[in-house]
C-alpha cells in the first residue's frame, strides 16, 4: 500500500499492513507481541508507575480543587491559600494546601457524560468505545507497557471493596493477561497463598512436573499464546511471595500511623508498597462520593480523609525517593453540579470540573484551566479525556500516539492528533 | 472524535465494493461435485506446492481423536472414547467417529455455545435456548440469520430469536455494524465517519444504507417492534443533511414503502398502536412491510449474498483450523485477498448449494488431511499461518476448560455416555467462569495459573472420587506405573510415554507418605500443563 494524497490520517498509521504482517509473520510472533518490546525496555528499566485514587460515585469540584466561596453555588464551606501563591482551594484540604508544591490541578475538564457507566467507562480508558472495539483502561495499558513479562509481582492491583462503580475497569483488547489483579472482597489477594493441604517442597515438586510437561510439549512448537501459559505459571511462585506486600505488619508503627486507620488509607499504604515493589499501576477505589442529598455533610466527612491520606502519600513517597517516578492521580467519573437541589446535593455534572495529578513529570505547584465564577462552564483551557489521557502518558514518558495494532489496524493510545496539556508538564 | 482524522486502516475497505461480486466469477474453481475435504487439500497442497514448503507430519490417532471431540462437542474425548477408536480398525474410522460426534447431543449444545459467542460476544446465554433448538433441527445458516433478523416471538418454532437484537437495539450504529460483521464478514464502523477517499462507491451512504433497514426497530416493554415509516438522515462529511436509502454494502438499493414523511393521521395512529403494544405486553404484530425482512431478502439474494456466504465458511474455517482464510475475520475485502481464495469462493458456493448446512461444512474440514496434520513442525521454522501446512493451538474457551476438566477426573465411562457428558458440561460451569473467553492473540493470564495453583474451590472440583474416578482408581491400581498410565490417560487422552511413565512412577515413590497427595499432585500437573489448556 503506498501514501496517497488526501487521506485524513496522521503520517504514523501510514505503515503498511502487508510488510507489518510480513515481518511479523517471518520473526514467528504475532503483530501484537511484536511491538511490545520497542519503546517499551528503557521505560520498564525507569521504574514508573501510578497510583490512581478513584473516587467514584463523583466527587465535587466545588468541595475539593476549585472552590467558589461566595457564589450562590459556593456551598458553606470557605477556600484557603495554597503553598503556591494566588492559588486556593477548599478549605477541607489544609494539609494539600500546605504542599501543593508536587500537584497539579487540572480544573478545566469538560468530558461530556454525566452517566455514571459511561462516565466511569471514559475516564477509566480515556475514550469510549466504538462499535466493535473495547478499549483498555489505563491500568491495563500501563501493565503491559510498564510492567515486566517476567515480573515477580502484579502489574495492575484494584482495591475496589466498595460495590459503587466498580465493574467498570476492564482491559478490553489486550486481554485477561493485562487485566486486573482485583481485590473486592478483602485486603489481601486471592489465590495468592499456598494451599494449606500441600507443604511448600510438594508445592514446587508439582511445579516442576507441571514445567516438565510444558518442555517436552514445547518441542516444535511455537506460539506466543503457547509462551503465555509457561510464563503464567513461571510467575506464580514470585506473585505468592509479593503476598506479603499487602500484609501491613511489614510496615512500622509510626508509618502505619502516619496514614491512619481507615480502610482507605490501608489500602493507599498498600498501594505504595506494591509501588515500591515494582507494581506499575495501582488503582484504590474509594466510593460513595455520589453526593445527591446532603452534598456537604459527605465531602465534610470524606474530603478529609482524602487530604490526609492523599497528602500523607505525597509526603511517604517524596521521602522515599519514590515522587519523581510516581505519578498520582485522584480521578472520578464526573465532578458535581455547582447548583445546589433541593436536598442540599449536588448532582452530576461533567461540563467543568476538576482532577489533580502529583509527582512524575508534572509541575508541582501548577494550576491549568479556569471555570467562571460561579463554576458553571469552563472558560479557560478546556480539556476532555483524551487529552488528560495524553497528558498523563506523556508525564510517564509514553508516546500517547504510540500504535498497538488490533488485528492489522493500528490503534494509537489516544486519538490521533490528541496533544498533551504541555503546560502541566516538567 | 474527530471525523476528520479516522486510522488508515480503513482505506483498504473498500475495493471489494468496488470489485463487487468479480472475485468469484474471475476465479476457476474445482467443480462442483467434489468433496469439501478433496478440495480442502487440494487447494492447499498446490500452495504448498508453489511455494516450496514441506508440511508437518500427519497427526496420530490420539491427537486427532482429541483435537476432533474438542472441535465438535468442546470436550476431550473420554477413556472409553479413545479406546474404541483406537481399536478400530476400519478403514474409514474417522469419518465413522466424525459422523458418530457430530449426530450426539454433546454437538449440538457445543455448537450453539459456539455461535452464542460469536453472536452476543459477552457471557449472557440468551441466545442459547434458540440456538439449541436452531441447529439441533439442522436449520440453515441463511434460515438462521432471517428468524435473529426478523425475531418473531410468536412461533414457537423461533422463540427465543429476538435475544439477538433486543440488547443491540438501543445503539443502532453498534447493532448495524454487529451485523455487519457477523453475518457478513465487514467491519463497516469506518463509514460511520466519512466517505472513504478513494473507492467512489464506498461512502457513508453504505454505513447509513445499512442502519436504514434496523432504523424503525424499537422496543415496546419486553418486546421488539418495527414501524411502518421511517428513513435514516445523517450528517455527512461535506455538505447538508441527508436521507439515508435502504442500501445494502453491495450498492444494491430497495424501494422502502414508508419512506416519505408520515403524515400526522398516520403518526397518530402509530402513536395510539404503540400505546397498545405497551398495555397488551404481547409482542407487536410485524409491520406490512418490514425492513429487517427485506434486508434478508436483499442480503441473501444471488447478486448481492457472496457476503453472507463467505463471512460463516470463514468463520468456521478460523475455528476449525485456528486461523481464518482472511485475518482479520471481519476485513473480507478486496485489499485483504483470501490466502486461498478459490477455495474459499468453492466453500462459499457449496456452502450456499446445500442449503447452507453448517453440519456439513465442518464435517468436510475435519474430514481433510489438512486439518489433520500435526501441531508440531520439526526442521527449521515452521511455514506461515496461512499455509495451513502445521496446525495451530487452539486455546480451550472456557466451556471447552470447564467440562474437560470434569471430564479429565474421570478413569472410566459407566452408563450412558451423553448423559455424563451433560453432566460434567453442567458441573464444569464454575470452572469455566474462571478462565478467559476467546482473544485475538490470546494470552494466558497469571491470574488464571494462580486459581490452578491455589484455590480450595478448583481442587475441590477436580479430584473427585468414586468408582469411575481417576483418583479412585489410581489409588487402587497395583504399581506406580499404572497409575501413571491412568493418570495420563485419563487427562491427556493418550497412553503415556517411557519417559512419562518413568517420571510420575519416580515422583510417586517420592512422595509416597501420602499417596492420594501424591496422586492429586501429579493429576494436577497433568492438567495444569498446556498439552491440557490448548486442543493441539
Amino acid at each position: 500500500m503506498t501514501r496517497r494524497s488526501g487521506i485524513c490520517t496522521p503520517e504514523d498509521h501510514a505503515a503498511s499492513r502487508r510488510q507489518f504482517l510480513g515481518a511479523a509473520a517471518a520473526s514467528g510472533i504475532t503483530a501484537f507481541g511484536a511491538q511490545a518490546s520497542v519503546l517499551a525496555g528503557e521505560l520498564k528499566k525507569q521504574g514508573k508507575s501510578v497510583i490512581m485514587l478513584w473516587l467514584a460515585g463523583g466527587a465535587s469540584q466545588l468541595e475539593t480543587f476549585d472552590p467558589k466561596p461566595g457564589a450562590v453555588t459556593g456551598g458553606p464551606f470557605r477556600s484557603i491559600q495554597t503553598s503556591t501563591a494566588g492559588v486556593r482551594i477548599s478549605e477541607l484540604m489544609p494539609k494539600l494546601a500546605k504542599r501543593l508544591h508536587d500537584t497539579c490541578i487540572i480544573r478545566s475538564l469538560n468530558t461530556k457524560n454525566a452517566d455514571h457507566g459511561g462516565g466511569a467507562d471514559l475516564m477509566m480508558r480515556g475514550r469510549r468505545d466504538e462499535a466493535s472495539l473495547r478499549f483498555p483502561d489505563l491500568g491495563a495499558v500501563l501493565a503491559r507497557e510498564l510492567g515486566a513479562s517476567d515480573s515477580k509481582v502484579p502489574d495492575y492491583v484494584s482495591f475496589y471493596l466498595q460495590t459503587e462503580g466498580r465493574n467498570f475497569a476492564g482491559s478490553g483488547f489486550l486481554g485477561a493477561r493485562f487485566g486486573p489483579m482485583q481485590l473486592s472482597q478483602g485486603m489481601t489477594p486471592e489465590n495468592l497463598s499456598k494451599p494449606d493441604n500441600i507443604s511448600a517442597s510438594d508445592f514446587a515438586d508439582r511445579m516442576a512436573l507441571r514445567d516438565s510437561w510444558s518442555r517436552a510439549f514445547e518441542q516444535g512448537r511455537i506460539s506466543s499464546s503457547l509462551g503465555s501459559h509457561q510464563q503464567a505459571f513461571a510467575r506464580v511462585g514470585g506473585l505468592m511471595e509479593s503476598q506479603k506486600l499487602f500484609d501491613l505488619a511489614g510496615e512500622s508503627a509510626k508509618t502505619r500511623e502516619l496514614y491512619g486507620p481507615t480502610q482507605f488509607a490501608e489500602q493507599v499504604l498498600i498501594a505504595r508498597r506494591l509501588v515500591e515493589a515494582g507494581v506499575p499501576f495501582v488503582r484504590v477505589g474509594r466510593a460513595w462520593w455520589d453526593s445527591h442529598g446532603q452534598n456537604f455533610e459527605t465531602h465534610q466527612e470524606m474530603v478529609p480523609e482524602l487530604d490526609h491520606v492523599m497528602t500523607t502519600l505525597l509526603e511517604d513517597l517524596k521521602q522515599r525517593g519514590m515522587l519523581k517516578n510516581t505519578l498520582v492521580l485522584t480521578l472520578s467519573e464526573f465532578g458535581r453540579t455547582p447548583g445546589i437541589n433541593s436536598s442540599l446535593g449536588r448532582d452530576h455534572f461533567a461540563s467543568a470540573w476538576s482532577c489533580s495529578l502529583s509527582g512524575c513529570g508534572v509541575i508541582g505547584g501548577s494550576v491549568y484551566g479556569k471555570t467562571d465564577d460561579r463554576g458553571d462552564k469552563v472558560v479557560d483551557g478546556e480539556i476532555g479525556a483524551a487529552r488528560l489521557f495524553a497528558t498523563i502518558y506523556k508525564a510517564l514518558g509514553i508516546n500517547p500516539q504510540k500504535n498497538y495494532y488490533v488485528g492489522s489496524r493500528p490503534v494509537p493510545l489516544t486519538d490521533p492528533g490528541t496533544e498533551p496539556v504541555k503546560e502541566v508538564l516538567a | 472524535m474527530n471525523k476528520r482524522i479516522e486510522p488508515l486502516w480503513f482505506l483498504p475497505l473498500l475495493a471489494v465494493f468496488a470489485a463487487g461480486l468479480r472475485g468469484a466469477d474471475e476465479l476457476v474453481l474445482p467443480p462442483a461435485s467434489m468433496s469439501i475435504p478433496a478440495v480442502i487439500d487440494q487447494a492447499v497442497e498446490a500452495g504448498w506446492k508453489e511455494r516450496g514448503i514441506k508440511p508437518a507430519s500427519p497427526a496420530d490417532d490420539h491427537t486427532w481423536l482429541r483435537r476432533v471431540t474438542l472441535d465438535l462437542t468442546g470436550r476431550i474425548p473420554t477413556v472409553p472414547e479413545v479406546k474404541a477408536f483406537t481399536e478400530d480398525k476400519s478403514s474409514n474410522r474417522r469419518e465413522i467417529h466424525i459422523d458418530r460426534l457430530i449426530s450426539s447431543p454433546a454437538y449440538v449444545r457445543h455448537m450453539a455455545h459456539e455461535l452464542e459467542w460469536y453472536l452476543m460476544r459477552e457471557k449472557s446465554n440468551s441466545l442459547l435456548a434458540y440456538l439449541n433448538r436452531a441447529i439441533g433441527e439442522k436449520r440453515g445458516w441463511d434460515r438462521i440469520f432471517r428468524e435473529l433478523m426478523v425475531a418473531n416471538e410468536s412461533d414457537a418454532a423461533t422463540k427465543g430469536s429476538s435475544a439477538y437484537l433486543k440488547p443491540k437495539v438501543r445503539d443502532l450504529d453498534r447493532l448495524t455494524n454487529d451485523v455487519s460483521v457477523a453475518f457478513f464478514g465487514v467491519n463497516v464502523s469506518c463509514a460511520q465517519c466519512h466517505d472513504h477517499p478513494l473507492v467512489q462507491d464506498w461512502k457513508q451512504d453504505h454505513f447509513y444504507g445499512l442502519k436504514s433497514f434496523f432504523s424503525r426497530t424499537f422496543e415496546v416493554g419486553e418486546h421488539l417492534a418495527e414501524k411502518e415509516h421511517g428513513v435514516v438522515r445523517f450528517l455527512p462529511n461535506k455538505g447538508k443533511e441527508k436521507e439515508a436509502g435502504f442500501m445494502f454494502l453491495t450498492g444494491t438499493k430497495i424501494a422502502m414503502p414508508g419512506s416519505s414523511e408520515a403524515t400526522k393521521d398516520q403518526q397518530k395512529a402509530e402513536a395510539k398502536k404503540i400505546e397498545e403494544w405497551k398495555k397488551s405486553k404481547t409482542q407487536p404484530p410485524a409491520p406490512t412491510h418490514s425492513a429487517r425482512a427485506r434486508l434478508v431478502e436483499l442480503a441473501l439474494s444471488a447478486n448481492d449474498r457472496d457476503f453472507f456466504n463467505k463471512a460463516m465458511v470463514n468463520y468456521l474455517w478460523y475455528r476449525m483450523f485456528g486461523h481464518g482464510l482472511v485475518m482479520p475475520l471481519d476485513q473480507m475485502h478486496s485489499e485483504n485477498p483470501p490466502s486461498h481464495p478459490e477455495l474459499l469462493a468453492w466453500l462459499a458456493r457449496d456452502f450456499a448449494a446445500h442449503q447452507y448446512d453448517i453440519s456439513r461444512l465442518i464435517r468436510g474440514m475435519v474430514a481433510s488431511k489438512t486439518y489433520a496434520l500435526s501441531s508440531r513442525y520439526e526442521g527449521g521454522s515452521a511455514p506461515a499461518a496461512n499455509e495451513f501446512a502445521v496446525a495451530r493451538l487452539k486455546p480451550l474457551t472456557p466451556a471447552q476448560m470447564g467440562t474437560s476438566l470434569r471430564l479429565a477426573g474421570m478413569a472410566t465411562v459407566k452408563g450412558d455416555l451423553d448423559k455424563k457428558i451433560e453432566e460434567a458440561e453442567r458441573n464444569g460451569r464454575g470452572l469455566a467462569d474462571q478462565f478467559p473467553p476467546l482473544a485475538d492473540d490470546f494470552q494466558v493470564s497469571v491470574t488464571e495459573a494462580l486459581f490452578m495453583a491455589n484455590s480450595k474451590r478448583y481442587s475441590g472440583e477436580v479430584f473427585p472420587e468414586g468408582d469411575d474416578k481417576l483418583l479412585t482408581a489410581m489409588m487402587k491400581a497395583a504399581t506406580d506405573d499404572i497409575r501413571a498410565g491412568l493418570a495420563v490417560q485419563s487427562v491427556l487422552s493418550r497412553p503415556a510415554r517411557p519417559d512419562e511413565m518413568s517420571l510420575i512412577s519416580h515422583y510417586l515413590k517420592r512422595h509416597g507418605g501420602d499417596q492420594k497427595e501424591a496422586s492429586r499432585q501429579v493429576i494436577w500437573s497433568l492438567m495444569a500443563s498446556p498439552e491440557f489448556r490448548f486442543n493441539y
